[in-house]
């Protein structure tokens, strides 16, 4: 018999005739691509030549080169992500796939958006993930978190700023931070792509004072929010009218864009932060009580025409109120953090589900029954 | 020339890549263990002065940064059914090199960087677990959300703060408020009452990014596992505490390392990556105790591996430190155990 060789490293037909493929063919030797590729003049005891899978070591060069240097020959400048944010464009391109979600972050310039943000990567580094059923699976902008991140582990306490500021000098265009996520016991599952936006909050300023045509170009984006996490600076509400008031009136903002977007049912979640320089003296009611302003004790009257306007959301839009604390004190794990992004992906999972089946099959009896004939 | 199989090294400056390098070389050229040499490498120096720092009771000097030594070992599987001899490809860097990668990816990348990811069986990914960075606090709040709240509405006493340690002291990094003691919490993923840390191992997770992104692997795709693993290799296990040491160095990866460890859960099937607990020396090669008993045993002789036969199982030692080598070409057919897949 003549000596043949296969790619296939599994196969053993030059040596027992039994071909690891034996049951897709009749004649390996005629129908094998991997055999008649291979096929060797007749073994004449000449060193083993069966192909390898594996390059030579002479194809790794010049890469590598034994025992002296490797090539530091650089290679197309940009060929990754910048690491650090996603452009509009990069945000862009990952919300094509429809299993993107778009959360954008809304509040007053320093009311804290930075810091829950920042608190919300650390959480996930943490691996602290109670009560939040995903796992890290990658981000395009690591060091965009780390960027906010470092900073943050130097906080000593005290009114000193823990993250740097997203200000309007630093932000000419949206700015994106990403992370993919899969849902627990899911490994197999492809990753939901999380775009979360990173803006200063000059421009919701802007927003409120002179509509979108204030700011064409800054949130254009917008129409295309899977969710929206409208972060409130609850010791301000609690002191401050004004602030209360520019509060209602991003609201108003906002509610005037669902209204208009008539196919938008993207979820609200709004999160109370810095909680806890009041957890001392207001309430914390838990769940759907949430909702209910009265639950929130001293925040009651200060909240009340806020939720008024969030109750007269279609009821397709929902929402919620999330207590959060990102950075209560130094070291300390940040309190409530995960659980607005759980509502929001929670919330957009349901939109994207399949509609439940809307027609009822008639019931003729049991199998058995039509099968014998008892009923018809 | 013999086929060549690359496997490429990641691990931060300092991780034990080359003292491993080191400590391999000792044993396969002894043929202790299963992985032989198959004669001497072309170019030996690198190799020789490497392992001549364990003969002599030191450890290898850190690479200098900007320094890379290439190796191509002759090598054979005695553990395979049919021990082809094969060339392994693999360089040894400096750990900077990782960082810089990190930080100036633009400037960093190179075509044996390209090589790494595009023609590597498997990585060895090395940890070291001074890797994990102390909290920079160590003032605890309550153990639940709930007791949380309760503390910073000022309705519970404020733990008082523990007398810091000197940061230097190593059992500082495996502190109560740190390091869980018990089987059951260290299985536990970390609770609210466990200080913040900062994220560990993140630009080892950016350039397993990269070197995904270069195989065309989607985000969360898994390869297929006979083609690509990865090897978690935990080093300096020796040094870790006895009583973290007996829980394995799976629980280890996932307590201390969880960004990496839920990246390597959602990127690679189960079969695809698998942990090590590393001692290559056996013990610490600065301590005059240790260094006295190894001074009378063969540098080859000493070192083992350790891992979880079957997942969430006891951990077993190996004295066969190239395992990890093995489990890399060989999949879970080179594990002395039976056939089981983690983490």
């Amino acid at each position: 018999m003549a000596s043949y060789r296969c790619k296939n490293p599994d196969c053993a037909y030059s040596d027992t005739g039994v071909c690891a493929r034996a049951t897709e063919f009749s004649d390996p030797e005629t129908e094998c691509d991997d055999l008649q590729n291979g096929r060797a003049q007749p073994n004449d005891g000449a060193p083993d030549t069966r192909v390898s899978i594996y390059p030579s070591v002479a194809a790794l060069e010049p890469a590598i080169q034994d025992g002296g240097s490797e090539s530091d020959a650089r290679i197309e400048p940009s060929r990754f992500w910048s690491g650090s944010a996603l452009g509009g464009e990069e945000a862009g391109e990952f919300l094509w796939d429809p299993r993107s979600k778009l959360f954008t972050i809304m509040g007053g310039e320093d009311r804290g958006k930075t810091c829950f943000l920042t608190a919300f990567y650390i959480q996930l580094a943490n691996g602290y993930t109670a009560g939040f059923p995903w796992r890290f699976c990658g981000s395009r902008s690591l060091q965009g978190f780390q960027r906010l991140t470092d900073p943050a582990f130097d906080w000593q306490g005290g009114e000193k700023p823990i993250v740097p500021r997203s200000t309007q000098s630093s932000f000419r265009q949206p700015s994106f931070l990403h992370v993919a996520l899969k849902r627990d016991g899911s490994r197999h599952a492809l990753p939901t792509h999380l775009i979360l936006t990173d803006m200063p909050g000059e421009w919701f300023d802007t927003w409120i004072d002179m509509g979108s045509s204030g700011l064409p170009d800054t949130l254009e984006f917008l129409p295309r929010s899977d969710g929206f996490l409208l972060v409130i600076d609850a010791p301000a509400v609690l002191t401050n009218r004004e602030y209360r008031k520019n509060v209602s009136y991003l609201l108003d903002r906002l509610i005037a864009f669902l209204g208009l977007s008539t196919s938008s049912a993207a979820p609200i979640a709004v999160v109370l932060a810095k909680y806890d320089k009041i957890a001392h003296q207001a309430s914390l009611p838990e769940g759907d009580m949430r909702r209910d302003a009265k639950q929130w004790g001293i925040l009651e009257s200060r909240l009340a025409a806020l939720f008024k306007r969030l109750d007269e959301l279609p009821p397709n839009i929902p929402w919620n109120v999330f207590p959060c604390a990102a950075f209560s004190q130094p070291g300390a794990q940040p309190v409530g953090v995960l659980a607005p992004f759980a509502f929001l992906l929670e919330e957009t999972m349901r939109l994207d589900s399949l509609p439940p089946m809307t027609i009822e099959p008639e019931y003729r009896g049991s199998f058995f029954e039509v099968f014998r004939g008892d009923r018809l | 020339m013999e086929p060549a199989r690359l496997l490429a090294i990641l691990g931060m400056s300092d991780a034990g890549k080359t003292t491993y390098l080191g400590r391999l070389w000792l044993g396969v050229h002894a043929q202790i263990g299963r992985l032989h040499a198959a004669g001497l490498p072309e170019v030996l120096r690198p190799l020789r002065d490497v392992s001549s720092y364990l003969l002599q009771g030191n450890y290898p000097p850190r690479t200098r940064r900007g320094e890379v030594t290439a190796f191509n070992v002759p090598l054979r599987w005695a553990g395979a059914k049919e021990a082809l001899p094969f060339t392994l490809a693999f360089t040894d860097y400096s750990g900077e090199e990782l960082e810089r990668i990190f930080t100036q990816r633009d400037a960093g990348w190179t075509t044996a960087w390209q090589m790494r990811a595009t023609g590597s069986l498997g990585l060895l990914l090395f940890l070291r677990p001074r890797d994990i960075l102390k909290p920079t606090s160590a003032r605890l709040i309550g153990p639940m959300e709930a007791a949380q709240w309760a503390h910073v509405r000022g309705e519970e006493p404020v733990p008082e703060p523990k007398k810091p340690r000197a940061a230097e002291d190593p059992a500082f990094l495996f502190d109560a408020a740190f390091a869980p003691q018990s089987s059951e919490e260290l299985h536990r993923r970390p609770n609210p009452d466990q200080a913040v840390r900062p994220p560990t191992a993140v630009a080892l997770v950016e350039v397993l990014q990269f070197l995904r992104q270069e195989r065309r692997l989607l985000m969360g795709e898994a390869p297929d596992s006979n083609h690509f693993r990865v090897a978690v290799v935990v080093t300096c296990w020796d040094a870790i505490p006895r009583g973290v040491q007996d829980l394995g160095p799976e629980p280890f990866v996932k307590a201390h390392f969880p960004l990496l460890h839920d990246f390597l859960c959602s990127n690679f099937n189960s079969d695809g990556v698998r942990v090590f607990g590393l001692s290559s020396t056996g013990g610490d090669l600065a301590d005059p105790v240790f260094l006295g008993q190894y001074e009378q045993i063969d540098p080859e002789l000493m070192g083992n591996v350790v891992y979880h036969p079957t997942p969430g199982g006891d951990p077993i030692s190996d004295p066969d430190i190239a395992l990890p080598i093995g489990w890399l070409l060989e999949g879970d057919d080179a594990l002395p155990g039976p056939r089981t897949s983690s983490p």
